[in-house]
């Protein structure tokens, strides 16, 4: 359902406010009231804006930027549900008013060279910024007055449409997350407010879309983690969905067996309630993806292959436009949250990933390789969730820089570098991501098998493969290798280990191997939670890396992760 | 131009040498007073006030705080070798460079329509200050903030005027030196080719709003307008005739140094002045104008005490003219005893140990026009006593026929001139008044302004002496008649038989011709000093004359 469908019905904003179920959302609104509409913003200011590029601090700039977005979606859909409130409207309108005056809808980080003037940069911010004032005026475009709604206007023409006629963009190339919400929100805002300009896209438009289609494999899938999922492929639908609409049904691309593989990818990726496997750039949560506007627009589209999420973990917020509306247009009363199964296995073999939940645990490892968009080292690492957290865990990623991003230091951190993942250190060196280097991974008799000496780039190592074999309460890595040197395995958790006698204990669940072969001993690091201006942690959280150093020379080490 | 501001031997001296130390600690104070880190929100809800209520401070207020913080920054990173102003500055460029139109609301026509073009007083005063900064500052300023200004100036102020004729260019006033002014040096500074090619445009611009000034010098819309305008006009003239290796020189002209010298002329004393038309009583003139006027006529021209350094916020190049020209021993001047007539506008003032006293004819079509020919003010110790209470803090009404002359600051009800027939003066057109100065004595035949048939003869005579002033008004009224004397007071009158006493002067007359009494209202204004909105009482007396009287005599004075 979108608002260019024919059953679209404008009643149900104002209904929503009878509507128990959706009290989360409504609190969600108010919620981000209070947070993000009261008082005056910031001016922007220069020496905010040039910090990414002096010393690749993003946040400083973004806090206001994203202020200034949070309160424009808020008081969007304050309006519609709230018509009577004024005050709330006239914020909307100054809203509006302060966001075509910014002198760029792009963010820093996005813009390249800071030095020429570049008021017409297409990123996400950028994109999704045209969409949401496209859909503003189209559902309260009879409210608006006529200057804001000519603003709108000369606006979108200037820094989107413009734009995206004058050239091919870096994202059209790009087979990640940037491709569907850039070209999908360029085409939504097409369609709403320029469909002249539409019908001569369209084809562009559509094979920007198949780009990204095309990165997947038939296993749905994506490498960017659970989190860009559910951006970028949420994304895509919303497009899909309103094309479809727009063309009257004629253009589906929504269609096919690798669409609803890629649908259902999230429901694969849930390792408990509050837990999913957080592979790549991804936040512990996985939050995005539990969105509400999200699950009920994919559960309106997909149907039963989709698993509606348990209803307690269902996200509500302003953050993603499309998507908070999606919540109101989509929400349909007979949906229900199913309680999580707890038996069942997924080998997603394109990429080499596993995924197992049973009763007492779940487990997730991967194989994959180094290239992927928003990498990380972590090529054979795994996951072990129990009680719902992550016990041996993949941290996720660290708050965005410009360093980051570079190679420089990208795999710097604790986050990226395969130092921060459960895999093994050999001869004291860590994963890199050399080109063409990737695992071998195959799921045989219950045993998930990766071969993964490529990604370690070493003369020494002649072989490597890990197998990962779950049983009732525990699971077992074996590792098989041939090396001349020396072999440690290295474990993550948030949790301080305690390490007696061959056995090392994480709360209730305890690591055990043959303390004839190998010893361990833990350090701790600090995970960013957020970042100063230069880039050095602000606020932090432990990380215990557990060294087990096999003794060499030596074949195969085995461990077994068990729950009490 | 503004070499020296870019010398760094120049700067040196400016930051350390004991000549500018007052310049230092001035500016510094202002800028702690005025520079505001956090600007309030330009919200479209205040920007459409005034289209829609009538309001127009509340986004002015806004407006005035973002475009302030980019002089304010600029002449503390010239004063101060200090890198926060300079990275101020930058934020500032960066603020405004995006802000949605830089005219003031109340100045952009239409608001259902898009403009972000509109030149007016505050747009192309602040294009000229932006093309200032980048002058000064090009070299330093980020790569992108330098191309911003280039592009933005060619939206905003040389495309626009290039395109169509401004109704400034046609207007005889302020708007005329200010805007034309303003663009001229914008474009000098930054688009001199561009300049070339207008310069006969600017040269009419300039021409029509040295017209729109008397033979004698005096500025129609009062003294307030008078520095504002003059101030862009001597900051235009001064660029232009260094731009032209002096060939352009408008100061040596006869009639624009009459217009340099008018302040003086309408002063009464040091902090009083003739506040005729739309203009606050408690008004400063701006240094920059003072200091540059005392540099071009020296001892010609009289520095008023309020203009002792800075004391109006002004644009960028007018700042660096009071620099250049600032020289402490112009600080000295004293008010001397006078009296001008200045026939051509048909004002006159007078200035004795006892008193001042100002008198005016002209008509009722000035620019800012209050209904107030023949109407006079007479000072006392440094304060008006029978006053002129001047503008009305400004809304759209202000400006709006047929609104305007309904406000006591504008109706002759609410000036020292006759009541007639129970009528006030008029705003006809092709009416006004004669005036003469013969033997010492002021006379006023303003019967045209009142739009009364009846009305055969009206005719003010005023002379004085050390000590007192005399009034005496010639009339002659066909059939059933009445007339009275309105004087106007900040302090409340106490009558006495054939003697009024306000606030320390007498106003005497027969009290077998007319009988006084008094009533009071209230006057709303915008106290420039605290840029709030105020408001006091003021009191109208009102001498009755009997109806068989053709004329009526009252002596002001000092003496009880």
């Amino acid at each position: 359902m979108n608002i260019l469908d024919k059953n679209y019905n404008p009643e149900i904003w104002v209904k929503s406010r009878e509507i128990p179920e959706l009290k989360g959302a409504l609190d969600a609104l108010e919620k981000s009231y209070q947070e993000y509409c009261i008082g005056d913003i910031p001016s922007p200011k220069f020496s905010k804006f040039r910090l990414f590029q002096d010393v690749g601090d993003r946040n400083t700039y973004q806090k206001d930027f994203f202020r200034r977005q949070h309160r424009l979606f808020t008081c969007a859909v304050y309006s519609l549900i709230y018509p009577e409130n004024e005050k709330v409207f006239e914020l909307l309108q100054d809203t509006i008013f302060d966001i075509c005056d910014m002198y760029a809808w792009a963010l820093p980080a996005h813009m390249g060279d800071l030095n020429t003037i570049n008021q017409m940069e297409l990123d996400l911010d950028a994109c999704t910024m045209g969409m949401a004032l496209a859909l503003i005026k189209r559902l309260l475009g009879d409210r608006l007055h006529p200057l804001i709604i000519k603003r709108i206007d000369t606006e979108i023409d200037r820094r989107i449409v413009e734009p995206f006629l004058s050239q091919r963009w870096h994202w059209e190339f790009r087979e990640n997350n940037w491709t569907t919400v850039c070209a999908g929100s360029v085409g939504c805002t097409l369609m709403l407010n320029r469909p002249d300009v539409f019908e001569l896209v369209k084809d562009r438009l559509n094979h920007d879309m198949q780009t990204y289609i095309d990165a997947y494999g038939d296993d749905g899938v994506c490498t960017e983690g659970a989190g860009y999922w559910g951006y970028g492929f949420g994304y895509y639908v919303a497009y899909a969905d309103m094309l479809r609409s727009f063309s009257n049904g004629q253009i589906d691309l929504l269609a096919g067996d690798k669409i609803k593989s890629i649908a259902t990818f999230y429901q694969k990726m849930i390792l408990d309630e509050n837990v999913v496997v957080t592979y790549g750039d991804c936040g512990l949560g996985g939050k995005m993806t539990k969105d509400a506007g999200l699950v009920y627009k994919f559960k309106s589209i997909f149907g039963d292959i989709y698993e509606f999420p348990p209803k307690s973990t269902i996200v509500y917020g302003v953050h993603h436009f499309p998507f908070f509306l999606d919540t109101f247009i989509c929400y349909n009363e007979s949906y229900s949250g199913s309680d999580l199964s707890r038996n069942c296995e997924y080998f997603m073999a394109n990429q080499g990933w596993y995924v197992k939940r049973t009763p007492h645990y779940s487990f997730s490892c991967r194989g994959g390789s180094n290239g992927e968009s928003h990498n990380h080292n972590d090529v054979g690492s795994f996951i072990f969730a129990h009680g719902d957290n992550q016990v041996l865990c993949d941290i996720g990623g660290r708050p965005y820089t410009r360093q980051y991003f570079e190679n420089e230091y990208r795999y710097t951190y604790l986050e990226t570098s395969s130092r921060g993942h459960n895999v093994p250190i050999i001869n004291g060196k860590y994963q890199g991501n050399f080109r063409g280097a990737k695992a071998y991974t195959s799921f045989e008799n219950g045993t998930v098998s990766i071969d993964f000496s490529e990604v370690y780039n070493l003369d020494e190592l002649k072989s490597l493969v890990r197998h990962c074999k779950c049983f009732d309460k525990r699971v077992r890595i074996t590792d098989d290798y041939e090396l001349d040197g020396t072999f440690t395995e290295r474990l993550i958790s948030y949790i301080e280990p305690t390490i007696d006698a061959g056995k090392i204990e994480l709360g209730d669940v305890s690591i055990s191997f043959d303390t004839t072969k190998a010893t361990a001993s833990y350090t701790v690091e600090e995970r960013a939670l957020e970042l100063n201006e230069d880039g050095s942690i602000k606020v932090g959280s432990d990380v215990y890396c557990i060294n087990i150093d096999v003794k060499m020379p030596s074949r195969s080490f085995s461990f077994d992760i068990e729950v009490k | 131009m503004f070499d020296k501001f870019r010398d760094p031997k120049f700067l040196a001296e400016l930051r350390e040498d004991s000549k500018y130390e007052a310049i230092r600690k001035e500016y510094k104070s202002i800028y702690e007073k005025k520079y505001i880190e956090e600007p309030l929100n330009l919200k479209f809800s205040k920007f459409r006030m005034f289209a829609e209520k009538g309001e127009r401070d509340s986004y002015e207020l806004a407006l005035n705080q973002h475009i302030d913080a980019i002089s304010l920054n600029a002449y503390m990173a010239l004063l101060f070798d200090d890198e926060i102003y300079f990275s101020r500055l930058e934020d500032a460029l960066y603020d405004v460079l995006s802000i949605y139109v830089w005219a003031i609301h109340a100045h952009v026509p239409d608001i259902n329509e898009e403009n972000y073009y509109e030149l007016d007083l505050c747009s192309t005063a602040l294009g000229a200050t932006i093309a200032t900064v980048d002058l000064l500052f090009g070299d330093r300023l980020h790569p992108q903030l330098k191309k911003r200004i280039d592009t933005e100036l060619r939206r905003r102020i040389l495309d626009p005027f290039k395109a169509q004729i401004w109704h400034w260019e046609d207007r005889y006033n302020n708007w005329t030196s200010v805007c034309a002014g303003s663009v001229g040096v914008c474009l000098m500074l930054k688009y001199p080719e561009e300049f070339d090619a207008l310069l006969p445009r600017f040269n009419e611009n300039m021409r029509k709003f040295i017209a729109g000034f008397s033979d004698d010098g005096v500025c129609y819309e009062g003294a307030g307008y008078w520095g504002y305008g003059l101030a862009s006009f001597v900051m235009y003239a001064l660029l232009l005739k260094e731009y032209s290796n002096g060939e352009i020189d408008y100061f040596k002209d006869d009639k624009v140094k009459k217009i340099c010298c008018f302040f003086e002329k309408v002063t009464l004393y040091p902090d009083i002045i003739t506040n005729y038309g739309d203009t606050g009583v408690d008004i400063s003139m701006p240094s920059a104008l003072m200091y540059s006027l005392k540099h071009i006529y020296g001892n010609e021209v009289w520095m008023p005490q309020s203009s002792r350094i800075h004391s109006t916020q002004s644009p960028l190049p007018m700042v660096l003219q009071f620099i250049e020209y600032y020289d402490s021993s112009y600080e000295s001047d004293e008010l001397r005893n006078a009296e001008y007539y200045m026939g051509h506008a048909g004002w006159y003032t007078k200035r004795t140990d006892n008193y001042s006293f100002a008198g005016r004819g002209g008509w009722n079509g000035d620019s800012h026009n209050h209904n107030d020919v023949g109407s006079f003010i007479f000072a006392k110790d440094n304060r008006q006593v029978l006053i002129d209470m001047g503008t009305r803090f400004y809304t759209k009404d202000y400006f709006e026929m047929p609104t305007r002359y309904t406000y006591l600051e504008t109706s002759s009800r609410g000036h020292n001139v006759p009541i007639i027939n129970g009528q006030y003066q008029a705003n006809v057109r092709d009416t006004r008044s004669y005036t003469s100065f013969e033997n010492g004595i002021f006379s006023v035949d303003f019967r045209e302004l009142y739009d009364i048939k009846e009305l055969k003869k009206l005719i003010r005579h005023i002379s004085s002496d050390d000590t007192s002033v005399t009034i005496n008004d010639e009339y002659d009224i066909e059939g059933k008649s009445s007339f009275t004397e309105r004087l106007v007071s900040y302090v409340e009158p106490i009558i006495d038989t054939g003697v009024i006493e306000i606030d320390g002067v007498y106003i005497k007359f027969d009290p077998t011709k007319a009988q006084a009494s008094y009533a009071s209202e209230s006057h709303v204004y915008k106290n420039l000093r605290t840029n709030t909105i105020e408001q006091t009482t003021v009191y109208l007396t009102s001498i009755d004359v009997k109806p068989s009287e053709n004329s009526f005599e009252f002596k002001i004075d000092t003496i009880k």
